[in-house]
């Protein structure tokens, strides 16, 4: 059942935009949107963290500002992480 | 449909570059799996179930989520609306989506969509932007993900109590930095960082308050009406 409905979250959106026909101001709607979702699911989790998620996230932040590189920025954050579980803070 | 020229397709040359491209951050929902495998044998659920789940649902949240309900009597109904509200987001990535999908033949859109994820929705959407047209993109990555996804659940749910925690990898916070890497990524684009700073301050605001899914649902109306107001 869990299967089901996971599945059918996933089919709703486009078919709910079928007949719609998008200006570009629902066009940037969505792209805002898309944005707007992940910032709330980091900021959900940051909130739900500790110090140490949000060290390994600043960490990300910091090298994907720095760098541009997503790869980069994710080994950094990681790599703070597990800094922070071994040296037992 | 026709876009940029090039008319919106999903060829397998797209699938496998798709897959390639996401392979290095898909590789860390190996140890993803690995943990909800452990956690679903922990729960009392057999390894083989845990395997078809991970397999079929495609969705940690509401994987973890389900973990929760595991038992002799399950409430069914409360069941069904956490996963709805922890999956409601993938509504919003669909519509996001949508123009691209919606002019792919049936049997090319669903199996795009039943692989559709935050990561390979993060990673592909930007491109679409820019003019991609090869959904390929999509379904290739979210097959990596989900390949990486069973795997791990299979390693965990047989061999959890080999490993031991996680957390002492820094292999538990990959998604969070991925994330918050694509974020960084999209507030370069000026008029991208109000509704961002709105989408996470609601969320903080409204923590406790909603039930999870939800919660990220109204930051991110919240953030995308921004661009509703002001000029056009």
């Amino acid at each position: 059942m869990v299967a089901v409905l996971v599945y059918a979250t996933r089919a709703i959106g486009p078919v709910l935009m079928a007949g719609v026909d998008p200006t570009p101001r629902l066009r940037r709607f969505l792209d805002t949107l898309a944005a707007s979702v992940i910032a709330a699911i980091v900021a959900t989790a940051l909130i739900e963290a500790g110090l140490r998620e949000i060290a390994a996230a600043a960490a990300t932040v910091l090298v994907m500002v720095l760098s541009r590189s997503a790869v980069w920025a994710m080994m950094a954050g990681t790599a703070i992480a597990a800094l922070w579980t071994n040296i037992g803070m | 449909m026709v876009k940029g020229g090039q008319q919106i397709r999903l060829t397998r040359k797209g699938v496998w570059a798709g897959f390639v491209d996401l392979m290095p951050v898909a590789v860390f929902s190996t140890p993803f799996g690995i943990a909800f495998g452990a956690a679903a044998i922990e729960a009392g659920i057999s390894p083989e179930k845990a395997i078809a789940m991970s397999a079929l649902v495609f969705s940690g949240a509401a994987q973890f989520a389900t973990l929760d309900f595991a038992g002799p009597d399950v409430a069914w109904a409360s069941l069904a609306l956490i996963v709805l509200a922890i999956s409601a987001r993938l509504v919003v990535m669909g519509a996001v989506v949508s123009r691209e999908l919606n002019a792919l033949p049936a049997r090319h859109r669903f199996p795009a969509l039943a692989w559709l994820s935050d990561p390979n929705f993060a990673r592909t959407h930007p491109k679409f932007r820019n003019g991609e047209t090869d959904v390929g993109l999509l379904l290739g990555g979210g097959l990596a993900l989900w390949l990486n996804w069973v795997a791990g659940t299979a390693i965990g749910a047989l061999a959890g109590d080999v490993i031991g925690n996680v957390s002492r990898y820094g292999f538990d916070v990959v998604m969070l930095c991925f994330f918050a890497a694509v974020l960084a990524g999209e507030v370069r684009r000026p008029r991208m960082a109000l509704p961002v700073a709105v989408a996470g301050l609601c969320a903080v605001a409204t923590q406790g308050l909603l039930p999870a899914g939800w919660s990220v649902i109204v930051s991110a109306l919240a953030g995308a009406g921004l661009s509703l107001v002001g000029r056009d």
